[in-house]
């Protein structure tokens, strides 16, 4: 496995608040990576540390094995997407654009050029005066045509609607195809964004819960599905994650692995095994008083 | 190498930036000026007034002009880089660099227009009077605050010769630039309260320049008798303290938190 990024025992306060609890882990080049968390877990200060925005209080963090802290080669390689709300940004979309030109080295200009019209974005339109939707997608389509090798959106969607929110998504797969990087994409909306992820990192309360792929995070859990009588014995004594009842069908979330006999027995049953809802899985995760 | 050329693009940018506003801020004294000389003669027919040329007045209001930017690109320019992902470091070198730029540009400016406003003054033979900067005097027994406003809002000047006048002007615009520089980089690191303790060390700093140019500062301040014996010392008294400042800034944004 390439180290691409590694975080070792990565720990940030403030004042005498801990915001990030010694967390670790290391991401490979070109994948596509889900950061998920509640409100406040401490996805953006995780992000804002990547980006070089702040210093961790300790802890390392190496981009392509060095520090990126005040290191010019590395911090040209991330860009870090947020939701900005432009208030104070008078210029025109226009320069907001020559200015990554003139420092991203990746940056291509063609797929700007393309990303603008699909977002209908007015070229010489001051940024401040844009509607909260086109301003995010002014932010998205600066943070794709960066092309920057890490390429951070933190919830860079908000204010979006539908249609736009799934191109974007879309962009990001089809872009990532044409010339790969690596995505951190952090949000809210996980059943929106789940089919993105290559890999999953869990926060919550600062510290990692969980990370491996996805196909492994789902096999953690199982919906049971069939007549209610018999999905209520077979989940009995299992941990439920969430139900679902339609008549005298029952749907029942369970986490924890089945074993061969366990899914046997339900197909006996005639109850039918599919696979649980990350959503699910995250709620699980980092429900209160965990 | 590619270290300096992103300094040179952020220089130029800087430049090219601040040098926009700097065109509006001549453009609307500019106006302002041509309106005070020409309102009096048409209006009330008022004539044989003297009223300071372009350059003096550029002079006295540049460095008020170059202070507020100082502020401004601190709270704004240096976050909006670093989320392009330019280092602190090279921003601090590119905007020094591009500010210096600035700072030569705006006398010569000045002068250029010093000239031809006294030139179709002459030629249409207007009667005013275009003298040079005003004479200011404050004594030491004149009140604190007035000592204070002084040693802020008069530049040291230098009428005897035009090449050290315009030296001295370059110096003081720089000068204003990186105390305000320094003032919003710390309020936007360290927030409202403690910010307002780099306001108070550039009160400190003003009153020790102005004491560097025979300015009077007051007695009760422990500020040693500065005054340097000739214009070149003072210039290069000047000149130490922006690279104080210089060395303050740096020291608080070096690792400065980026706010989203």
């Amino acid at each position: 496995m390439n180290k691409f990024i590694e975080v070792n025992n990565l720990c940030l306060s403030y004042k005498e608040q801990q915001v990030i609890k010694n967390i670790s882990f290391s991401l490979e080049q070109g994948k596509i990576y889900g950061l998920i968390g509640r409100n406040g877990a401490g996805k953006t200060s995780l992000l804002s540390l990547l980006a070089s925005f702040n210093q961790p209080t300790a802890g390392t963090i190496k981009i392509d094995g060095e520090v990126p802290f005040e290191n010019a080669r590395i911090m040209q390689k991330v860009a870090f997407i947020y939701d900005r709300d432009f208030n104070d940004e008078s210029s025109p979309v226009k320069e907001m654009f020559d200015t990554i030109k003139r420092y991203r080295p990746n940056f291509n200009e063609e797929y700007a050029k393309y990303l603008l019209d699909r977002f209908e974005l007015p070229l010489k339109k001051s940024v401040n005066k844009l509607s909260k939707g086109k301003k995010a997608a002014l932010n998205v389509a600066m943070g794709l045509s960066s092309r920057a090798p890490i390429t951070i959106f933190d919830e860079a969607y908000l204010g979006m609607d539908a249609p736009t929110r799934t191109f974007f998504y879309k962009e990001i797969l089809e872009d990532q195809a044409r010339y790969p990087r690596t995505f951190i994409l952090s949000t809210h909306l996980v059943s929106e964004m789940d089919y993105l992820f290559e890999e999953v990192l869990i926060i919550h309360r600062g510290e990692l819960v969980f990370h491996d792929d996805f196909e492994t995070l789902i096999s953690r859990g199982a919906a049971i599905t069939g007549d209610s009588s018999k999905v209520d014995q077979f989940v009995q004594g299992k941990k439920k994650l969430s139900e679902q009842t339609l008549g005298r069908t029952k749907s029942v979330m369970v986490y924890g692995n089945l074993t061969e006999d366990e899914k046997e027995k339900a197909r006996s049953n005639g109850l039918d095994i599919g696979p649980v809802s990350l959503q699910d899985l995250f709620i699980h995760l980092t429900e209160e008083g965990k | 190498m590619k270290k300096k050329s992103i300094r040179t693009k952020l220089a130029i940018d800087l430049f090219t930036l601040q040098g926009q506003w700097t065109v509006w801020f001549l453009g609307i004294m500019f106006v302002v000026y041509i309106a005070h000389i020409l309102y009096p003669i048409l209006f009330s027919g008022e004539s044989g007034r003297t009223v300071d040329d372009f350059y003096a007045r550029t002079y006295i209001f540049g460095n008020i002009y170059m202070l507020i930017i100082g502020i401004i690109t601190s709270v704004s320019c240096l976050p909006y880089y670093v989320q392009n992902g330019i280092t602190r470091r090279d921003y601090f070198f590119g905007a020094t660099i591009g500010t210096l730029g600035l700072t030569i540009v705006i006398p010569l400016v000045a002068l250029i227009i010093r000239f031809l406003t006294k030139g179709i003054v002459d030629w249409i033979n207007l009667p005013i009077e275009l003298k040079g900067l005003p004479d200011i005097h404050i004594a030491e027994e004149d009140p604190f605050i007035a000592q204070m406003i002084l040693a802020v809002i008069d530049a040291p000047s230098v009428v005897e010769t035009i090449e050290l006048s315009i030296l001295v002007f370059m110096v003081n615009l720089f000068f204003y630039y990186v105390i305000g520089w320094m003032i919003g980089s710390g309020f936007y690191r360290f927030g409202g309260i403690n910010g307002l303790l780099f306001v108070a060390l550039a009160l400190a700093i003003f009153l020790i320049n102005a004491g560097i140019w025979g300015n009077p500062v007051p007695g009760w301040l422990p500020i040693p008798d500065l005054t340097l014996s000739s214009y070149v010392a003072s210039i290069i008294g000047t000149v130490l303290l922006i690279f104080i400042v210089l060395g303050i800034i740096r020291l608080v944004t070096k690792n400065m938190r980026i706010k989203l």
